[in-house]
């Protein structure tokens, strides 16, 4: 099943993608193109 | 592959191509009002493909419970923090995109990772220390994201993925103390820090936190 991963680059979308790979789906990884600066990124939660 | 969050015409195009999409994207935390436009394009985007769309939320809808009971599924939603109350309305959204398209929503607790989190010498704890709080491993919930994605059973639907046995602040502390045998210190925010903290930057969601954490969650 093809399935895309937006957001891959965050905490869980990084484990979607080791998931979903390792039960042999075709993954697509898609990240935003806009990154936020370090200091706005998740402290909490 | 990247793309901007407001691309229309990119991600109808991926999604074109695809049999599902999960949505695991969060929002910079000083400032949550792109949001709603972000999830409004991917809604837009979706239409004339047949891509399954799970959006993963979290429990912020939720705001203040009611009862002293553990908050579960048929807990009111009372959103009352900025952030709680723009995913509150992203929902709704996609409630009634749901007629139209493949959609599954998935409620996380607040997640922890422990091959990723350092284990730091302070824990940051919301609310009342001794009352539990229950969290998910991420690879957990990971996992459990693709259990619902298999054969778009969950179409149409909201599940919530709940964690293992709730933990208190001082028996997290406690267990960190054990594990990493180095004097761990739990640091309570209170009502009074997490207002201060609030009134200074509101788009945080930081009385989101002491709702959740302040209750048997």
């Amino acid at each position: 099943m093809r399935t895309i991963i937006l957001g891959a680059s965050g905490r869980l979308g990084r484990y979607l993608m080791r998931t979903f790979v390792a039960a042999h789906y075709d993954v697509v990884a898609v990240a935003r193109s806009t990154s936020p600066p370090i200091w706005t990124r998740p402290f909490i939660g | 592959m990247t793309l901007h969050p407001e691309d229309v015409a990119g991600h109808h195009q991926l999604f074109s191509k695809t049999d599902c999409v999960v949505d695991a994207r969060s929002q910079r935390y000083d400032d949550w009002s792109l949001y709603p436009a972000m999830i409004e394009a991917t809604v837009t985007a979706l239409v004339g493909t047949h891509a399954h769309y799970v959006y993963v939320d979290n429990l912020y809808l939720y705001g203040r419970p009611a009862t002293s009971q553990p908050l579960n599924e048929t807990a009111p939603q009372q959103p009352v923090s900025v952030k709680g109350q723009i995913r509150w309305r992203v929902e709704q959204r996609l409630m009634q995109a749901m007629a139209q398209h493949p959609i599954t929503i998935v409620r996380l607790r607040d997640f922890y990772a422990i091959t990723t989190d350092p284990l730091p010498r302070t824990l940051r704890w919301f609310g009342p220390p001794d009352l539990p709080h229950q969290f998910i491993h991420i690879p957990d919930a990971a996992q459990a994201i693709q259990w619902l994605v298999e054969g778009d059973l969950t179409v149409g639907q909201v599940w919530h993925v709940a964690g293992p046995d709730p933990i208190s602040g001082t028996e997290l502390r406690d267990l960190a103390r054990a594990v990493s045998g180095v004097k761990t210190h739990l640091r309570v925010m209170g009502p009074i820090t997490v207002r201060l903290i609030s009134l200074g930057f509101p788009p945080l969601g930081v009385s989101s936190k002491l709702n959740i954490y302040g209750n048997p969650h």
